[in-house]
């Protein structure tokens, strides 16, 4: 069972974070006969914990830390951000891995590039991260129920001439299998799932480490700074228990998969002599790259009910808008997915008030509702830095976040908003909200993979291009954004990091 | 777009009700005289809660409860508390006369003027946030709330949608 680690011990790898890149990556190396520690910032809950009720799962389990400038949705807790994810698992398209070949470099501010692997090189991966998080329609899994919200989807986008419609695709399951149970339809899947229906590396990758006699998860446990030695080769972490006391773990290597901001806040606050700009900071591009999909969101009023509380909340997709399209005014693609919200969300994300706002929730039965998550190409102005005299709680630089659309995320935010608008109106929909969702809830970029090191922050690998034993194992390392929901590719990236990390133990080269 | 407003809005919002470290709502001082109602304040948050979400069939005792409410839950953070009487001050500064007595056309517009108020922003944000966690509420919208204790929706209607278009 759960095995303890001696601090002093430098042979383990210590992972910093356990969603969906540390969860998975720390999984995957103590299956192989790793030994892992693996520190993460919140508290352990239980699917006990779970209640069908989202502002008191936010208050449970979102990361509600102190930030300056635009706002990120994202989770402090064992499972990290797997706890409040959507389930939705779409691939990457071929195209979307060379965006600059693709596309061209948009302006003067984007910052466009190949990622440094390619589709035929992930594939393997996608397949065992599909297998691993049971992506419903694929290795033997079922299709997923439709939900009567998919059915309005479908219905109107039929209607106006879609054909890649899918209620599947998702890591929810559609029947029991390892170990954990069908979907019951409880609705809100974002406050997490109070039976583990859906994939999180709480109830999954964590215990299943644990299992293997070579993992401990230490939870609430803040990592403040990752040492290094003279040569630049990594020697630990630092971090805070829940009293306040630092500790420090030796490691052989550290892999930082914190989520966008915390990465990026880890790695420019563990700045040393040999590294005063920070870690992996020799070319500036720690916290450059800032990208967090073109997102959007639409209510249509239905005729009659539709009932979206009832079930899955992204319980679909339409790929048809993924692809890179010019003819449309804007580079890349978004996909359309299925959104069914509480009614505090439908008021807050019409916004405003009086009658226009109250028409909404008043016929609360009757909505159907679309999320867009779309490519929203890399800037140099969109960034994360730390702030120069802020400091929070734990005595750690307050993150700035400055993060502003590009054109091309606006043009494809309206086209997205004219065609929800048309799927739902072909059905004979009365009323039609379409608007932005202005919340970093995919967040990518900050230490991107870089075939050349003055793009980026790492290599193929997820590596520090400076550190040789360094490691970043979440969203951050995705060279542009794509427009897929990222938790898919983030699992898949991990297997792989895990490959890489074991065959260069086995080489001694790490 | 990028609406700094919601995101302010939302801020608010998570200030007000998560009780964060980043809990300071701005409250604006008005050097201007204002008149305030003889009405009470439950009273007039009562007509102010339905001017902002005009539930035309809601009982009005469903608005105080909702009323209720929100004066507790500002009530108990010190960070808030100076909320509903700094937002009914802006409230009333900015019309003919205090806001309760006002015909309800010039009650509207003097909303629209200072909806972008962070006073009035921050009440009505907070106003938001507990009229549609209210179980009353929920039940005029006919949501029925958490799901969990019923087993879900399997065997309860999550596909029971009869009216689309047949599929080719």
């Amino acid at each position: 069972m759960a095995k303890q680690f001696d601090k002093s011990d430098s042979s383990i790898v210590v992972v910093i974070g356990s969603g969906a890149g540390g969860g998975t990556l720390a999984n995957e190396l103590a299956q192989k006969g790793i030994d892992v520690v693996c520190l993460e910032a919140g508290k352990r809950l239980t699917l006990a914990d779970v209640v069908n009720h989202p502002p008191t799962m936010d208050a449970r389990m979102g990361w509600h830390d102190k930030r300056v400038g635009n706002m990120v949705w994202v989770c402090k807790t064992v499972g990290g951000t797997t706890m409040r994810w959507s389930g939705v698992t779409p691939l990457f398209q071929e195209h979307e891995f060379k965006a600059l070949s693709t596309y061209g470099q948009l302006d003067a501010g984007t910052t466009l590039i190949d990622w440094p692997l390619t589709l035929e090189e992930l594939n393997p991966y996608y397949r065992q991260a599909e297998d691993k998080m049971g992506v419903s329609g694929t290795h033997g899994i079922p299709e997923s129920a439709e939900t009567n919200n998919f059915k309005v989807l479908k219905a109107g986008g039929r209607k106006i001439g879609y054909k890649e419609i899918t209620a599947s695709r998702t890591a929810i399951n559609p029947v029991a299998r390892n170990g954990r149970p069908g979907c019951q339809q409880i609705s809100f899947c974002n406050s997490g799932c109070a039976i583990g229906a859906k994939w999180s590396t709480m109830y999954t990758e964590i215990p299943a480490a644990e299992a293997t006699g070579h993992f401990e998860l230490r939870a609430n446990s803040m990592v403040v700074q990752i040492t290094h030695d003279a040569k630049g080769r990594a020697t630990g972490v630092v971090y805070k228990d829940k009293d306040g006391a630092l500790h420090e773990q030796k490691a052989r290597a550290v892999c930082v998969a914190g989520n966008v901001v915390e990465t990026t806040r880890l790695l420019l606050n563990s700045e040393s002599s040999l590294f005063p700009d920070g870690l992996g900071n020799s070319t500036g591009n720690v916290g450059k790259h800032y990208t967090r999909h073109t997102f959007g969101i639409a209510f249509g009023l239905m005729p009659k009910p539709v009932n979206f509380h009832r079930g899955t909340r992204q319980s679909g997709i339409i790929l048809d808008e993924q692809y890179h399209k010019p003819e449309r005014g804007f580079a890349g693609g978004y996909i359309i997915e299925t959104l069914g919200v509480d009614p505090w969300n439908v008021s807050n994300a019409v916004g405003g008030w009086g009658p226009e706002n109250t028409v909404f929730a008043e016929n609360y039965t009757h909505l159907a509702g679309i999320f867009i998550t779309g490519e929203d190409p890399t800037e140099a102005r969109n960034r994360i830095t730390l702030h120069p005299t802020e400091r929070d709680e734990n005595g750690l630089p307050v993150p700035v976040i400055d993060y502003r659309d590009h054109a091309n995320t606006l043009a494809m935010r309206e086209h997205s908003m004219k065609k929800s608008r048309e799927l739902y109106e072909s059905l004979g929909a009365t009323h039609f909200y379409g608007g932005d969702i202005p919340v970093g809830a995919h967040n990518m970029g900050v230490a991107r993979m870089s075939a050349d090191p003055k793009d980026g922050v790492t290599n193929r690998w997820g590596q520090v291009h400076d550190m040789e034993n360094l490691f970043v194992s979440d969203g951050s390392t995705f060279s542009t954004s794509a427009a897929a929901n990222p938790t898919l590719t983030i699992v898949a990236l991990a297997i792989r990091q895990a490959d890489h990390i074991a065959e260069r133990m086995k080489t001694k080269s790490l | 777009m990028h609406d700094s407003r919601t995101t302010r809005r939302k801020f608010l919002v998570a200030a007000l009700t998560l009780g964060g470290a980043a809990a300071t709502v701005p409250f604006l001082r008005s050097s201007q005289a204002w008149a305030a109602s003889d009405a009470d304040m439950p009273s007039v948050m009562v007509k102010l809660a339905r001017r902002l979400f005009p539930h035309e069939d809601m009982a009005d005792t469903v608005y105080s409860e909702v009323v209720g409410q929100v004066l507790a839950t500002v009530a108990s953070n010190p960070a808030t508390a100076g909320l509903v009487d700094g937002a009914t001050r802006v409230l009333d500064s900015a019309g003919s006369g205090s806001w309760f007595d006002l015909a309800e056309a010039e009650q509207l517009e003097v909303l629209r003027a200072t909806e972008n108020d962070p006073t009035v922003v921050g009440l009505r944000e907070t106003v938001r946030f507990v009229f549609y966690q209210n179980e009353s509420v929920w039940k005029h919208i006919d949501y029925p709330g958490s799901s969990k204790e019923y087993g879900g929706y399997i065997n309860r209607g999550f596909n029971d949608i009869d009216w689309l278009p047949e599929a080719e």
